[in-house]
Protein backbone atom coordinates (compact mmCIF):
# COMPACT_ATOMS: atom_id res chain seq x y z
CA UNK A 1 0.00 0.00 0.00
CA UNK A 2 3.01 2.57 0.40
CA UNK A 3 2.39 3.55 3.47
CA UNK A 4 6.06 4.38 3.91
CA UNK A 5 6.46 6.25 1.12
CA UNK A 6 6.35 9.68 2.28
CA UNK A 7 8.26 8.75 5.72
CA UNK A 8 11.26 10.68 5.56
CA UNK A 9 13.74 11.95 8.12
CA UNK A 10 12.43 15.26 7.24
CA UNK A 11 9.19 13.98 7.83
CA UNK A 12 9.86 12.53 11.33
CA UNK A 13 11.95 15.31 12.54
CA UNK A 14 9.42 18.00 11.60
CA UNK A 15 6.56 15.88 13.49
CA UNK A 16 8.21 15.19 16.62
CA UNK A 17 9.85 18.67 17.00
CA UNK A 18 6.41 20.15 16.74
CA UNK A 19 4.82 17.59 19.20
CA UNK A 20 7.67 17.72 21.68
CA UNK A 21 7.93 21.80 21.12
CA UNK A 22 12.28 21.43 21.14
CA UNK A 23 14.47 20.14 19.12
CA UNK A 24 14.84 16.60 17.33
CA UNK A 25 17.54 14.87 14.96
CA UNK A 26 17.01 12.49 13.11
CA UNK A 27 18.73 10.17 11.00
CA UNK A 28 17.98 6.83 8.86
CA UNK A 29 20.16 3.84 9.51
CA UNK A 30 19.98 0.41 8.38
CA UNK A 31 17.49 -2.09 9.02
CA UNK A 32 18.62 -5.37 10.51
CA UNK A 33 18.10 -8.15 9.70
CA UNK A 34 15.73 -9.26 12.37
CA UNK A 35 14.07 -6.07 13.05
CA UNK A 36 12.79 -6.71 16.72
CA UNK A 37 15.89 -7.11 17.79
CA UNK A 38 17.15 -4.64 20.71
CA UNK A 39 13.10 -3.57 20.12
CA UNK A 40 10.81 -3.06 23.52
CA UNK A 41 7.70 -1.51 22.22
CA UNK A 42 5.34 -2.29 18.83
CA UNK A 43 2.47 -0.26 18.16
CA UNK A 44 -0.41 -0.88 15.95
CA UNK A 45 -1.73 0.61 13.19
CA UNK A 46 -4.92 -0.63 11.56
CA UNK A 47 -6.69 0.55 8.55
CA UNK A 48 -10.84 0.68 8.42
CA UNK A 49 -11.46 -2.50 8.18
CA UNK A 50 -9.31 -3.51 11.51
CA UNK A 51 -6.83 -5.21 9.67
CA UNK A 52 -3.24 -4.53 10.39
CA UNK A 53 -1.67 -2.54 7.80
CA UNK A 54 1.32 -1.04 9.66
CA UNK A 55 4.21 -1.56 12.66
CA UNK A 56 6.53 0.73 14.32
CA UNK A 57 9.68 -0.96 16.81
CA UNK A 58 11.10 0.82 19.09
CA UNK A 59 13.67 0.72 21.75
CA UNK A 60 13.03 1.43 25.42
CA UNK A 61 15.49 4.52 25.03
CA UNK A 62 13.07 6.20 21.99
CA UNK A 63 9.73 5.11 24.45
CA UNK A 64 11.39 6.60 27.58
CA UNK A 65 12.36 9.74 26.07
CA UNK A 66 10.03 10.24 23.44
CA UNK A 67 7.35 9.74 25.96
CA UNK A 68 9.09 12.00 28.87
CA UNK A 69 9.23 14.72 26.03
CA UNK A 70 5.47 15.04 24.99
CA UNK A 71 4.38 14.85 29.06
CA UNK A 72 7.24 17.79 29.73
CA UNK A 73 8.15 15.17 32.60
CA UNK A 74 12.00 15.49 33.76
CA UNK A 75 14.59 13.61 31.46
CA UNK A 76 15.92 11.63 34.68
CA UNK A 77 12.89 9.59 34.78
CA UNK A 78 12.95 8.53 31.48
CA UNK A 79 16.90 7.76 32.28
CA UNK A 80 15.77 5.59 35.09
CA UNK A 81 13.10 3.61 33.17
CA UNK A 82 16.06 3.18 30.60
CA UNK A 83 18.45 1.78 33.46
CA UNK A 84 15.91 -0.07 35.09
CA UNK A 85 14.79 -1.95 31.55
CA UNK A 86 11.01 -0.89 32.31
CA UNK A 87 8.75 1.49 30.89
CA UNK A 88 6.34 3.09 34.01
CA UNK A 89 2.67 4.19 34.20
CA UNK A 90 3.36 7.38 33.13
CA UNK A 91 6.07 7.04 30.68
CA UNK A 92 3.86 4.66 29.04
CA UNK A 93 0.48 6.54 28.65
CA UNK A 94 2.72 8.89 27.34
CA UNK A 95 4.21 7.03 24.41
CA UNK A 96 1.29 5.67 22.95
CA UNK A 97 0.22 9.10 22.62
CA UNK A 98 3.28 9.62 20.46
CA UNK A 99 2.60 6.55 18.54
CA UNK A 100 -1.01 7.95 18.25
CA UNK A 101 0.59 11.30 16.19
CA UNK A 102 2.38 9.34 14.55
CA UNK A 103 -0.10 7.41 12.95
CA UNK A 104 -0.49 11.36 11.03
CA UNK A 105 2.50 10.23 8.70
CA UNK A 106 1.20 7.25 7.49
CA UNK A 107 -2.06 9.20 6.43
CA UNK A 108 -1.62 10.68 3.16
CA UNK A 109 -3.66 11.84 0.38
CA UNK A 110 -4.46 8.76 -1.85
CA UNK A 111 -3.75 6.00 0.72
CA UNK A 112 -6.16 3.83 2.72
CA UNK A 113 -6.70 5.69 6.07
CA UNK A 114 -4.88 3.74 9.14
CA UNK A 115 -5.25 4.68 12.76
CA UNK A 116 -3.51 3.82 16.04
CA UNK A 117 -4.73 1.03 17.82
CA UNK A 118 -2.92 -0.86 20.87
CA UNK A 119 1.24 -1.09 22.03
CA UNK A 120 3.07 -3.90 23.25
CA UNK A 121 5.93 -4.24 25.29
CA UNK A 122 8.71 -6.56 24.92
CA UNK A 123 9.60 -9.89 24.76
CA UNK A 124 8.61 -8.87 20.85
CA UNK A 125 8.86 -12.31 19.40
CA UNK A 126 7.92 -11.29 15.93
CA UNK A 127 6.95 -8.56 13.75
CA UNK A 128 3.64 -9.94 13.72
CA UNK A 129 3.20 -9.11 10.03
CA UNK A 130 4.95 -9.86 6.64
CA UNK A 131 6.82 -6.34 6.23
CA UNK A 132 7.02 -5.03 2.22
CA UNK A 133 8.24 -2.18 3.57
CA UNK A 134 10.79 -0.87 6.29
CA UNK A 135 12.46 2.63 7.61
CA UNK A 136 14.40 2.94 10.41
CA UNK A 137 15.45 6.12 12.14
CA UNK A 138 17.99 7.12 14.94
CA UNK A 139 16.62 9.69 17.08
CA UNK A 140 17.92 12.54 19.51
CA UNK A 141 15.10 14.57 21.41
CA UNK A 142 16.70 17.83 22.75
CA UNK A 143 17.39 17.62 26.24
CA UNK A 144 16.17 13.65 26.81
CA UNK A 145 19.03 11.43 24.85
CA UNK A 146 18.83 9.39 21.69
CA UNK A 147 16.87 6.28 20.37
CA UNK A 148 15.66 4.14 17.47
CA UNK A 149 12.17 3.75 15.84
CA UNK A 150 11.52 1.76 13.00
CA UNK A 151 8.31 1.51 10.90
CA UNK A 152 7.43 -1.34 9.08
CA UNK A 153 4.36 -1.79 6.86
CA UNK A 154 2.79 -4.48 4.44
CA UNK B 1 -17.62 28.97 30.69
CA UNK B 2 -17.25 25.53 31.30
CA UNK B 3 -15.16 22.96 28.85
CA UNK B 4 -15.53 19.04 28.53
CA UNK B 5 -12.15 17.61 27.22
CA UNK B 6 -12.88 14.07 26.19
CA UNK B 7 -9.22 11.88 25.25
CA UNK B 8 -8.11 8.43 26.19
CA UNK B 9 -4.80 9.50 26.75
CA UNK B 10 -4.41 11.08 30.28
CA UNK B 11 -1.44 12.97 29.15
CA UNK B 12 -3.01 14.30 25.86
CA UNK B 13 -5.58 15.82 28.51
CA UNK B 14 -3.50 17.27 30.65
CA UNK B 15 -1.57 18.35 27.32
CA UNK B 16 -5.09 20.25 26.24
CA UNK B 17 -5.50 21.96 29.49
CA UNK B 18 -1.83 23.18 29.43
CA UNK B 19 -2.55 24.89 25.80
CA UNK B 20 -5.41 26.38 27.11
CA UNK B 21 -3.72 27.87 29.88
CA UNK B 22 -0.54 28.64 27.42
CA UNK B 23 -3.32 30.74 24.99
CA UNK B 24 -5.14 32.53 27.65
CA UNK B 25 -7.94 30.66 28.46
CA UNK B 26 -6.89 29.40 31.70
CA UNK B 27 -9.57 30.99 33.46
CA UNK B 28 -12.38 28.29 31.98
CA UNK B 29 -13.33 25.87 34.05
CA UNK B 30 -12.43 22.49 32.43
CA UNK B 31 -13.82 18.69 33.41
CA UNK B 32 -12.22 15.53 31.52
CA UNK B 33 -13.97 11.96 30.48
CA UNK B 34 -11.91 9.42 28.89
CA UNK B 35 -13.97 8.13 25.91
CA UNK B 36 -17.34 9.68 24.11
CA UNK B 37 -19.10 7.14 26.43
CA UNK B 38 -17.94 8.83 30.06
CA UNK B 39 -18.07 12.16 28.26
CA UNK B 40 -22.24 11.62 27.67
CA UNK B 41 -22.82 11.42 31.22
CA UNK B 42 -20.23 14.54 31.94
CA UNK B 43 -21.99 15.89 29.52
CA UNK B 44 -25.52 15.48 30.84
CA UNK B 45 -24.09 16.22 34.46
CA UNK B 46 -22.00 19.43 33.24
CA UNK B 47 -23.85 21.07 30.53
CA UNK B 48 -20.12 22.44 29.51
CA UNK B 49 -20.80 25.00 26.72
CA UNK B 50 -17.65 23.62 24.65
CA UNK B 51 -16.21 20.21 23.98
CA UNK B 52 -13.17 19.14 22.86
CA UNK B 53 -12.70 15.79 22.10
CA UNK B 54 -10.29 13.22 20.79
CA UNK B 55 -11.85 11.10 17.64
CA UNK B 56 -10.04 7.05 18.01
CA UNK B 57 -11.06 6.16 21.31
CA UNK B 58 -12.46 2.84 22.79
CA UNK B 59 -16.15 2.30 23.80
CA UNK B 60 -17.22 5.21 22.11
CA UNK B 61 -15.13 7.22 19.92
CA UNK B 62 -15.39 11.25 18.69
CA UNK B 63 -17.57 10.84 15.94
CA UNK B 64 -19.92 8.30 17.54
CA UNK B 65 -19.97 11.11 20.75
CA UNK B 66 -20.41 13.99 18.72
CA UNK B 67 -23.62 11.97 16.66
CA UNK B 68 -24.76 10.99 19.83
CA UNK B 69 -24.99 14.85 21.27
CA UNK B 70 -26.40 15.77 18.38
CA UNK B 71 -29.03 13.28 17.80
CA UNK B 72 -30.01 14.09 21.80
CA UNK B 73 -30.55 18.41 20.36
CA UNK B 74 -27.52 18.96 22.21
CA UNK B 75 -25.80 21.99 19.82
CA UNK B 76 -22.74 22.57 22.25
CA UNK B 77 -19.92 23.74 20.00
CA UNK B 78 -17.74 20.49 19.10
CA UNK B 79 -13.80 20.76 18.26
CA UNK B 80 -11.53 17.63 17.42
CA UNK B 81 -8.30 17.53 18.90
CA UNK B 82 -7.22 14.51 16.58
CA UNK B 83 -4.57 13.15 14.44
CA UNK B 84 -7.02 13.37 11.60
CA UNK B 85 -6.33 15.61 9.09
CA UNK B 86 -7.28 14.54 5.51
CA UNK B 87 -10.12 16.19 3.55
CA UNK B 88 -11.99 13.59 3.60
CA UNK B 89 -12.07 12.99 7.64
CA UNK B 90 -12.41 17.01 7.95
CA UNK B 91 -15.30 16.75 5.90
CA UNK B 92 -16.99 14.13 7.87
CA UNK B 93 -15.85 15.74 10.59
CA UNK B 94 -18.10 18.92 9.63
CA UNK B 95 -20.85 16.97 8.11
CA UNK B 96 -21.24 15.44 11.49
CA UNK B 97 -21.86 18.73 13.20
CA UNK B 98 -18.47 19.33 14.69
CA UNK B 99 -17.21 23.63 14.26
CA UNK B 100 -13.62 23.04 13.92
CA UNK B 101 -10.83 20.65 14.12
CA UNK B 102 -7.52 21.17 15.71
CA UNK B 103 -4.81 18.56 14.34
CA UNK B 104 -2.34 16.74 17.02
CA UNK B 105 0.27 17.81 17.30
CA UNK B 106 -0.75 21.73 17.81
CA UNK B 107 0.79 24.70 18.45
CA UNK B 108 -1.04 27.86 20.98
CA UNK B 109 -1.91 29.41 17.78
CA UNK B 110 -3.36 26.60 16.51
CA UNK B 111 -5.53 26.43 19.50
CA UNK B 112 -6.33 29.58 19.49
CA UNK B 113 -7.36 30.25 15.85
CA UNK B 114 -10.16 27.57 16.09
CA UNK B 115 -11.25 28.68 19.61
CA UNK B 116 -10.95 32.28 19.94
CA UNK B 117 -15.04 32.21 18.67
CA UNK B 118 -15.79 30.48 21.33
CA UNK B 119 -13.53 31.42 23.83
CA UNK B 120 -12.20 34.84 23.34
Amino acid sequence: MGYLKTIDKDSVRDLLSSLFGKPCVVAKEKTPKDPTKGMYVRGRFVDDTGELVALTLSDLPFAAFSGAAIAMLPPGGAEDAVDEKELSGTLEDAYSEVLNVLSRLFNTEGRPHCRYTTMEKAPLEDCEMEAKESTLFRVEVDGYGTGHLLFLAG
Amino acid sequence: MKILIVDDSRVMRSIVRRALRQAGYGSHEVVEACDGKEGLCVYDNESPGLVLSDWNMPEMNGMEFLEKLRADGANVPFVFITTEWTPEQRALATGAGACGLIVKPFSEQDVCSVLDTYLG
